[in-house]
């Protein structure tokens, strides 16, 4: 475990991806302080003790600290999709699988070196923008929390669905087409309850219905995550453990076809 | 001892939408013995590849068992002590080739001052002392194969298999390698070495398979497989003397004023042939079984098996 996430440490800046990340973080932190005249403003019209634009600028900061550890889970998504393809090409699978290593073991071992190396910066990148929000706006917010949670946990199920990709197909373009295809059906079939009174087939209703519960459902998970971090109440959890489970069968199942593949 | 036991092996892909079967390996049966090195010869799809890769449980048989130093390749501890060069070995080209031992040695569960002690042996002894900090990408094909035999010594393997281990290695490369290998042999250590050239192999090896078309050809030493069955040279003063041979003994293949050559029945008749020729009064200088290269041999086994033009076969 420990040599593949010094691997993958390697890997990713090798391959310059940290460099993604570090560019994405540097304009938040450009825009934050470009907003800065605009508190200063505030604070020289004697406004800013009793600011009304105070919970505005909390409700921006949270909603923009959302949005970037949302935007570098896609770039971390993009960026990962290629390794496992790119480990189990023929000459490098042999490489890997000829070591004292089961296939369980190398492909979670490889999983969770990604989501730790990539997450880990993903976290590192919205800490160093929170630091700024506080240092220039004074922005403090122990909700934001859960949006790191979020974000992790969404990193994951994705990786789950790019890595079964990878593994399955042995291509990087499948397993980017994976992630694209997986978003773009489970946006989808959020719309499931329209579908079933637009179509007056109750049997596309049903399967409209169980293919919403399967699919994961990251907008809804995001959702849950800016519910929390501004201090609301989560009605229902259904969104996160579905996904939470999408991830495990696919990851259960990923496990059953990599052990049964000839390389 | 032996470290590899295969028994009965087969392996058959299915190509195609069809599912065409292809049968890389037919029923191979052989054993390879500790401090061994053996050889593994045959054209290209012979199955010498898929025989290491299911060996290594890279590849799933489909009948029969592999067996290294008793465990099955399903076990991941049958490959604790066994180290791999592949043939056209693509590494981890972000690692360093340092780099490289040290992550093989992690995924072998080496710590870190065994891997760094390790790492410091091997490097001069491939030759790569100077590219250690070099990334891979920029290493020659030979540099590649250099540092790729270095990993797969990196566990101090009691079993090594190299596929193709000099190719693309220069002639000073290769005889370093050889030493290298003449080296991990002394250790007592067994080595599985499947090359194409065979002058190579001829000279390293204790012993040889030939496979043909998935098939097991031939398997023993390189003296019984180059030795040519009851013929033998005889240097001795013939001159003019008159030598005839029964029909039932054997017959003559050549003879000059100082050689005979003669294929026999049967090996033990070769004393007729010597005492025939003492009585008259032809002095002897040597008999020596007539050899062939194993080029030679090798071509025969593959030309000469009922399989040799059969169906499709990969590797």
């Amino acid at each position: 475990m420990r040599g593949m996430i010094h691997d993958c440490v390697i890997e990713m800046i090798n391959r310059k991806a940290i460099w993604m990340f570090a560019v994405v973080t540097l304009i938040a932190i450009l825009i934050i302080l470009g907003t800065n005249s605009f508190n200063i403003q505030l604070q020289v019209e004697g406004q800013s003790d009793a600011n009304p634009f105070s919970g505005m600028i909390d409700k921006v900061a949270t909603n923009g600290i959302s949005a970037q550890l949302g935007f570098m889970m896609f770039l971390a998504v993009l960026a990962t999709a290629g390794l496992i393809p790119n480990m189990l090409v023929r000459g490098r699978a042999e490489y890997y699988l000829s070591k004292p290593i089961s296939r369980t073991g190398l492909y979670l071992g490889k999983l969770i070196s990604i989501w730790l190396v990539y997450g880990a910066t993903i976290v590192v990148c919205g800490l160093i923008t929170l630091l700024v929000l506080y240092l220039v706006h004074g922005y403090v917010n122990a909700g934001v929390v859960y949006l790191f949670v979020q974000s992790l946990l969404s990193f994951l199920i994705w990786l789950s669905v790019t890595i079964f990709a990878g593994i399955t197909f042995g291509s990087t373009t499948f397993a980017m087409m994976s992630a694209f295809l997986v978003f773009i059906l489970q946006m989808i079939f959020i719309y499931h309850d329209v579908f079933r009174e637009i179509v007056g087939s109750g049997l596309i209703a049903f399967v409209g219905d169980t293919l919403y519960y399967i699919f994961p459902k990251m907008g809804e998970m995001s959702d849950i995550g800016d519910n929390l971090a501004m201090g609301q109440v989560v009605g229902d959890w259904m969104p996160v453990w579905s996904s939470v489970l999408f991830a495990v069968c696919l990851i259960w199942a990923t496990i059953i076809i990599f052990n049964r593949k000839n390389y | 001892m032996d470290v590899i036991d295969i028994q009965e092996l087969t392996k058959v892909y299915q190509s195609g939408f069809k599912k065409r079967n292809i049968v890389a390996l037919n029923d191979v049966t052989f054993s390879i013995g500790q401090g061994e090195i053996f050889g593994l010869l045959g054209p290209n799809g012979a199955g010498k590849t898929t025989f290491m890769k299911v060996a290594l449980g890279i590849v799933k048989a489909t009948s029969g068992s592999v067996a290294i130093t008793g465990r099955k390749p399903s076990d991941p501890r049958s490959r604790n002590s066994v180290g791999y060069l592949p043939e056209n070995h693509r590494f981890p080209v972000h690692l360093t080739g340092l780099g490289l031992l040290e992550f093989t040695g992690r995924l072998y569960g080496m710590n870190e001052s065994e891997i760094n002690t390790r790492a410091k042996q091997l490097l001069p002894m491939v030759g790569m002392e100077k590219w250690g900090d070099t990334r891979i990408r920029r290493y020659s094909k030979g540099m590649q194969q250099r540092i790729g035999l270095a990993q797969a010594m990196m566990p101090d393997p009691d079993v090594l298999m190299l596929d193709e281990p000099t190719d693309g290695v220069d002639p000073v490369g290769k005889i370093e390698i050889r030493k290298i290998l003449e080296r991990v042999r002394s250790d007592g250590n067994s080595i599985v070495l499947n090359s194409h050239l065979l002058a190579e192999i001829e000279g390293l090896v204790d012993r040889v398979a030939i496979l043909s078309r998935g098939r097991l050809v031939k398997v023993g030493s390189v003296d019984e497989l180059t030795s040519r069955k009851s013929q033998y040279k005889i240097n001795a003063d013939i001159g003019d003397s008159l030598v005839e041979i029964p029909e039932d003994i054997g017959k003559i293949l050549s003879m000059t004023s100082n050689e005979l050559m003669v294929e026999l029945t049967e090996d033990e008749t070769i004393n007729y042939v010597i005492d025939d020729l003492r009585m008259k009064k032809i002095s002897i200088k040597s008999v020596v079984p007539i050899k062939i290269t194993l080029e030679q041999s090798f071509i025969e086994a593959v030309t000469q098996h009922p399989d040799s033009d059969g169906g499709e076969v990969s590797s």
